[in-house]
C-alpha cells in the first residue's frame, strides 16, 4: 500500500455510472501525483464502475443508494478525517479536471481554507450560453460578494479543502440540488472560511454529453436561484443534529 | 338532523378506535398518535356538541359552522403534511448518514480484508520473495470479488 506512507492528500473523485472514464482518470492522477491517496466514491452506480475504479489501485467506496455529489463528497471528507488526511481534493471522474492543475490548488491552500478550480478566469475555452450562462453569472456575482473576492466559477466541481474546511464538511455537506456546489460555498463563507478561485482549464467531457437544452437551462436557472436563496437564509447546521443525523 | 349528528358521532368514535387500535399494535409511533387522537378527540366534541362550532364560528367571524369546520379541517390537513414533509426530510438525513457510513465500512473492510491476505501470503510464501511481490495484487483483486457476491 504506497499511499500509507504519506497520507496529506486525499482525491476524492464521486462517480455516477462512469465506468469508461473512472479508470483513466484515476490512472491519470497516479501519474501525475504519485503520492496522494485516492478515494472513489462510487454513487449508486449499476454499471461496473466500482470494479474499474478498483483496478485501476483506487480506494472505493461504494454508496448503496444514489446520493448526489453531495453526499459522496460527504463520504469523501469523513473517509479523510478518519484516515488523517488534511486536503482532500474533489476532481470529477468524468474526466473533465485535468490533474495536473492539482498542485495549483494545493498551493492556493497556504493562503485559503477553499480554493476552486475555475474555468471561466482566463484560461481554457469553456463557455455557457443563454439561461444558464445567466445563473452562472448571478451565483457568481452574489458570492464574490459574499466571498470578498472575486470568484467566476462558482459551480466548479474541482474544488481543494484545507484542514479546516474538511472538518467542517465532514461533520455537515448538504446533499440537495446544487448544495455541493452553491450552498457548500455560502456554508464555507459564513463558518468563516475563506474562499479563492484559481484559474484552470477544463478538458472535454471523455464521454456523455452535458444536458444543455433551453428549458432544462431554465429550470436549471430557477434551481439554482431557490438554491442560493435557501442558503442564504438558511440557519448554520447545529453540530448537534450533525451528530445524530 | 338526529341522524347527522349520531353519524359524526360513529364516524368520530370510529377515528379514535382505530387510532388506539393502531397504536396498541404498535404500527403508530407514538408522537404521531398524539396528533391523530388529538383530530379525533375534536372530531367527536364537534359531532356531539354542534353548537359548539357554531359558537366558534360566531366568534371567529365566520358566518356558517359548516364552512368554518371545513376551514379548520383545511389547517389541520396542511399542517399535518406539513409535518410529513419534514419528517420524510429528517428521514432522507438519517438514510443518507447511514448509507455513507456503510460505504465507509465496506471500504474500510476491503482494505483489510487486501492487507490481511497480502500478509498472510506474504508468510506462506517467505522463502521465495519474488512470489510475496506478486501476491498481494492477486488476493487483493480475490478479496474485492469475493466481498461483492
Amino acid at each position: 500500500m504506497p499511499e500509507v506512507a504519506t497520507r496529506r492528500i486525499l482525491i476524492v473523485l464521486p462517480a455516477l455510472n462512469e465506468e469508461h472514464n473512472v479508470g483513466a482518470v484515476v490512472r491519470n492522477v497516479k501519474e501525475n501525483l504519485p503520492d496522494v491517496g485516492i478515494l472513489v466514491v462510487d454513487d449508486g452506480s449499476s454499471d461496473e464502475t466500482s470494479r474499474r475504479a478498483r483496478e485501476a489501485g483506487a480506494n472505493v467506496a461504494r454508496l448503496a443508494v444514489n446520493l448526489g455529489v453531495g453526499g459522496a463528497m460527504r463520504t469523501g471528507f469523513r473517509y479523510a478525517v478518519a484516515n488523517g488526511y488534511d486536503v482532500v481534493i474533489q476532481v470529477d471522474a468524468d474526466g473533465q479536471h485535468d490533474p495536473s492543475h492539482v498542485p495549483e490548488l494545493v498551493a492556493g491552500l497556504d493562503s485559503a481554507d477553499l480554493v476552486i478550480g475555475a474555468r471561466f478566469a482566463g484560461k481554457g475555452d469553456y463557455r455557457a450560453t443563454g439561461p444558464r450562462r445567466w445563473a452562472m453569472w448571478v451565483l457568481a456575482f452574489v458570492i464574490s460578494r459574499l466571498a470578498r473576492t472575486k470568484l467566476t466559477d462558482v459551480t466548479s466541481g474541482f474544488k481543494a479543502a484545507g484542514p479546516r474546511a474538511v472538518k467542517m464538511f465532514a461533520q455537515y455537506y448538504p446533499a440537495e440540488y446544487l448544495g455541493d456546489t452553491v450552498e457548500s460555498l455560502v456554508l464555507a463563507i459564513r463558518g468563516g472560511l475563506v474562499v479563492k478561485q484559481v484559474p484552470v482549464e477544463m478538458r472535454e467531457r471523455s464521454g456523455g454529453q452535458p444536458s444543455q437544452t433551453p428549458i432544462r437551462a431554465a429550470v436549471y436557472l430557477v434551481r439554482a436561484g431557490l438554491a442560493l436563496l435557501l442558503a442564504l437564509v438558511r440557519r448554520r447546521p447545529s453540530v448537534e443534529s450533525a451528530d445524530a443525523a | 338532523m338526529a341522524g347527522w349528528r349520531l353519524l359524526s358521532v360513529v364516524v368520530a368514535c370510529l377515528v379514535l378506535l382505530f387510532v388506539v387500535e393502531l397504536m396498541r399494535r404498535r404500527k403508530l409511533r407514538e408522537k404521531y398518535a398524539g396528533m391523530w387522537l388529538l383530530v379525533s378527540v375534536g372530531v367527536l366534541v364537534f359531532g356531539i356538541f354542534p353548537n359548539f362550532a357554531q359558537d366558534l364560528a360566531d366568534l371567529v367571524g365566520v358566518q356558517t359552522a359548516s364552512n368554518f369546520t371545513f376551514l379548520l379541517s383545511g389547517i389541520v390537513l396542511a399542517a399535518v403534511s406539513l409535518h410529513l414533509s419534514s419528517e420524510v426530510g429528517h428521514l432522507e438525513e438519517e438514510t443518507r448518514t447511514a448509507v455513507e457510513e456503510i460505504a465507509l465500512l465496506r471500504c474500510e473492510l476491503d482494505r483489510t480484508r487486501a492487507e490481511l491476505d497480502a500478509r498472510i501470503a506474504q508468510l506462506e510464501a517467505a522463502p521465495a520473495p519474488q512470489d510475496a511481490v506478486a501476491a498481494p495484487a492477486r488476493n487483493g483483486s480475490h478479496a474485492t470479488t469475493s466481498a461483492r457476491s
